[in-house]
This record gives structure tokens, C-alpha cells and sequence, in this order.
């Protein structure tokens, strides 16, 4: 009788294959949020200066635009260590020039839910008790991004 | 022929060198050390009190019928009069006249600092009366540093430094204009906190929910609420609600707090259309 006999290497590909879709289903990966994540901190710096203009620019139509400095920056949330999203940083233009993003930290009582932002001095993350933020900048805009709409 | 005698000459010796003296000490004399001047920006007349050589106010704009290089002149001259009667240093206060945040001259109204001067620097009125007086105590003699009008200069340093440096790729999207500088606003974060209402207009629905703002305590004082605007770029692709703290609960006619900023948010959504 003849038998099939598999090449190692191509066999070996389809061990990792399988044990890598098994891993991501495990942890039930959402590859969409996966790539946002890993996209957003590109696409800051790629439109966060339009954004900027673009808030601003509406502010200036209602004559509300801040007397300060701004910055477009990727928010990063605290509890899962991962950007999920931008914000508009105002403030002494010192200070808004060594923001690199803003950590978001989440709290509930009961039926209430927070959300503190604090501008950061850098981008990686850092626990609540370790959280320093940058004097003299406070959020003006929080942004949503759609990837799937770039 | 008459002889002259010698206490005839020692008396027009001793008119002469009095004479001298007061020639020498009008030649001498600076001139009026609070004066004025003028200068045009952007095709607008600016006026400014320059005491001691030195600009310790800037006045940008007409008001009671007077223009601006008008005002700089009549503040000048009743700082001018106030040197003659010996005014200090010490005695140029900030204060009120009249319920506006005014500089005053030993208890008299010098200048006020009306509201356009103080959005115009971004500050409040009587942090901009304060600023004024401490710039004409310096001017005077006292040792204070100036601040207000060394504002075009730290705009020009801000807008001129490369501002990629510190602050790495991000930095580059940095937006300053002129007028707005540190010196105005020392802090957008911290002094003061307090809740207030978010009302949102132009989303689904109407979301009710609170902001927590912060920043200096006069200021933090006036906002009533956060005006949320939806502001989209790209198509839908980015949708920014931008937070705007503002003195009126009155989505129709209200005016930004400078100097403050959104802390926090506390969201209760009561109503889903």
C-alpha cells in the first residue's frame, strides 16, 4: 500500500498555523480591535494635526477657541495597556509639547461611571498608582476612530 | 568810569553759576518719565505707557470715546501726576473702580481692565490688573518681573522654537498662536475643581452627564457647564466631541472659559431617541 508521507517543514507550518488559530480563539481575539490598536497610534501621527485644525477650526467658527496650546494625542487606556482612541490636549504650550498621550482610567459607583484623563508624559503604559500627569494640560476633544472608514 | 567793586562781582559770579546750575539741570532732565506712545498692528492703533523707558502697559483697543493711543495718554499723564506728588512703587495697586477690576494710583483709578484686554491676554480682569500694576511698580523702581508686555516676545520664542525637540514625533502637531502663551495661563490643570453639567447637542439622543473641570480658581468659579460639539473629519471616519467650558447653561449664547479644561467625565445617559 502506498502512504502519504508529509514534508517537515510544510508540517511544521501547519502545527504553528493550527496552534496560533487556536491561541487567538482561545482568547477570543477580535482582529479588527487587534489592528485598531495597532493602528492608531499611526494614524495620530498621520492626521492628528487635520484634527487639530479641524477642532480648532470649529471652535474658531463659534469664537470658543481656547487661548493655549493643543495637540492631538492617542488615549491610552490604563487598565488594558492598549490605545483606544485620541484626544485634543489644551494647554501652556511648555507643558502640551511633552504630552505624548492620554491615560484614561475608568471607575464605576454602581449605576455612575468615570472617566479620568490625565495627559501623560509618555506612551507606555503605567498603573494607576504610577500615573504621573503634565501639569498645566487638561483634554479639550475626545476622538473616536473609525479604521474601517480610513 | 565807574569801578567796579568786588562784592558787585562776586554776586554776578554766584547769579552766573546758579544760572549754570539751572541750565545744567534742565539739559540734564530726562523729560517726563511716564509718557506714551503709539504703534500699529495688523493695521489696528495700539497704545502704550511707557514708564522709565519701559512698556509697562498695552492698550489695544478704543473705549469711551477714546482711542487707543488716547487712553495710553491719559493714563500716562495721570501717572505722571501722580509721580509729581510723590506716589511709590509700592502705592500703584490693583483693584476696583467703579465694579470693574481697575489699576489704581494710591486709591485713584489709573486704568481700568475691562473684559476685551483680558480675553484679548487670555487671562481674567483682575489678574490682568494685577499683572499691569506689577509691571508699572517694576517700571518705577520696584522688583518685580514684567510680564504682559514681554508677551510678544515669549510668542514669538514659543512660535519660533522647533518644537519637535522634547516632545518626539507627536510635538510636531503642536498649535500655538501669538497671543496664546504660558504667561497668561500658568496652569489649565490644576488650583481649582468642580463639577458641572455636559449638555450635548447634534448627537442621537440627549446625553445628560457631568464634567469635571479644572484650572485657576477665578476662572473654574465661572464655568456653569461643558458644551459638547460634534465636530467630524474625513467622512465619519474621525467624530470628535470636542468639550467646551463655558459661563452659561445656554447652548444659544454662551462664552468660553479660558484657562479651564476637562478633567473628567461622569456619564448618565437618560434619554436614548
Amino acid at each position: 500500500m502506498r502512504t502519504f508521507r508529509m514534508k517537515k517543514p510544510l508540517m511544521w507550518t501547519l502545527v504553528a498555523a493550527l496552534l496560533a488559530l487556536s491561541v487567538s480563539t482561545a482568547v477570543a481575539l477580535d482582529l479588527g480591535s487587534v489592528l485598531k490598536v495597532l493602528a492608531i497610534g499611526t494614524i495620530v501621527s498621520e492626521y492628528g494635526g487635520q484634527m487639530d485644525k479641524a477642532i480648532n477650526g470649529a471652535l474658531k467658527e463659534r469664537q470658543a477657541e481656547a487661548m493655549g496650546a493643543t495637540k492631538v494625542v492617542p488615549i491610552l487606556s490604563v487598565g488594558r495597556g492598549v490605545f483606544i482612541g485620541a484626544a485634543q490636549v489644551v494647554g501652556v504650550p511648555e507643558s502640551v509639547r511633552i504630552v505624548q498621550a492620554v491615560a484614561q482610567i475608568e471607575t464605576r459607583f454602581g449605576e455612575v461611571s468615570g472617566t479620568l484623563m490625565v495627559p501623560v508624559s509618555t506612551r507606555k503604559p503605567a498603573s494607576e498608582k504610577q500615573l504621573k500627569g503634565v501639569s498645566g494640560v487638561g483634554v479639550s476633544a475626545v476622538i473616536d476612530i473609525n479604521v474601517g472608514k480610513l | 568810569m565807574r569801578q567796579v567793586t568786588k562784592p558787585t562781582i562776586l554776586i554776578a559770579l554766584a547769579v552766573a553759576a546758579i544760572c549754570a546750575g539751572v541750565w545744567i539741570a534742565q539739559a540734564s532732565d530726562p523729560g517726563p518719565a511716564a509718557t506714551y506712545r503709539t504703534r500699529v498692528i495688523d493695521q489696528r492703533e495700539e497704545g502704550e505707557v511707557v514708564v522709565n523707558g519701559q512698556v509697562a502697559i498695552r492698550i489695544r483697543s478704543a473705549a469711551g470715546g477714546y482711542s487707543a493711543a488716547e487712553r495710553a495718554k491719559r493714563v500716562s499723564e495721570r501717572l505722571e501726576e501722580a509721580m509729581a506728588k510723590g506716589l511709590k512703587p509700592s502705592q500703584i495697586t490693583a483693584g476696583t473702580a467703579n465694579g470693574e477690576a481697575a489699576v489704581l494710583a494710591n486709591g485713584l483709578l489709573l486704568m481700568t481692565a475691562d473684559r476685551f484686554h483680558a480675553q484679548t491676554n487670555g487671562t481674567a480682569p483682575e489678574r490682568l490688573a494685577a499683572t499691569w500694576a506689577g509691571n508699572l511698580r517694576r517700571a518705577l523702581g520696584g522688583k518685580e518681573p514684567m510680564t504682559e508686555p514681554a508677551l510678544g516676545a515669549a510668542a514669538a520664542r514659543a512660535n519660533s522654537e522647533p518644537i519637535g525637540g522634547s516632545g518626539g514625533q507627536m510635538a510636531a502637531n503642536v498649535t500655538a498662536s501669538p497671543k496664546h502663551n504660558s504667561p497668561y495661563w500658568s496652569d489649565w490643570s490644576t488650583g481649582a475643581k468642580k463639577y458641572v453639567p455636559i449638555v450635548s447637542v447634534g448627537s442621537p439622543g440627549v446625553a445628560i452627564g457631568a464634567a469635571q473641570v479644572q484650572g485657576p480658581a477665578a476662572q473654574v468659579a465661572k464655568v456653569k457647564a461643558v458644551a459638547e460639539l460634534i465636530v467630524t473629519l474625513k467622512g465619519d471616519a474621525f467624530r470628535m466631541k470636542v468639550y467646551v467650558p463655558v459661563d452659561s447653561i445656554s447652548l444659544t449664547n454662551f462664552h468660553r472659559v479660558q484657562g479651564c479644561s476637562v478633567a473628567a467625565f461622569v456619564d448618565i445617559r437618560v434619554l436614548k431617541l
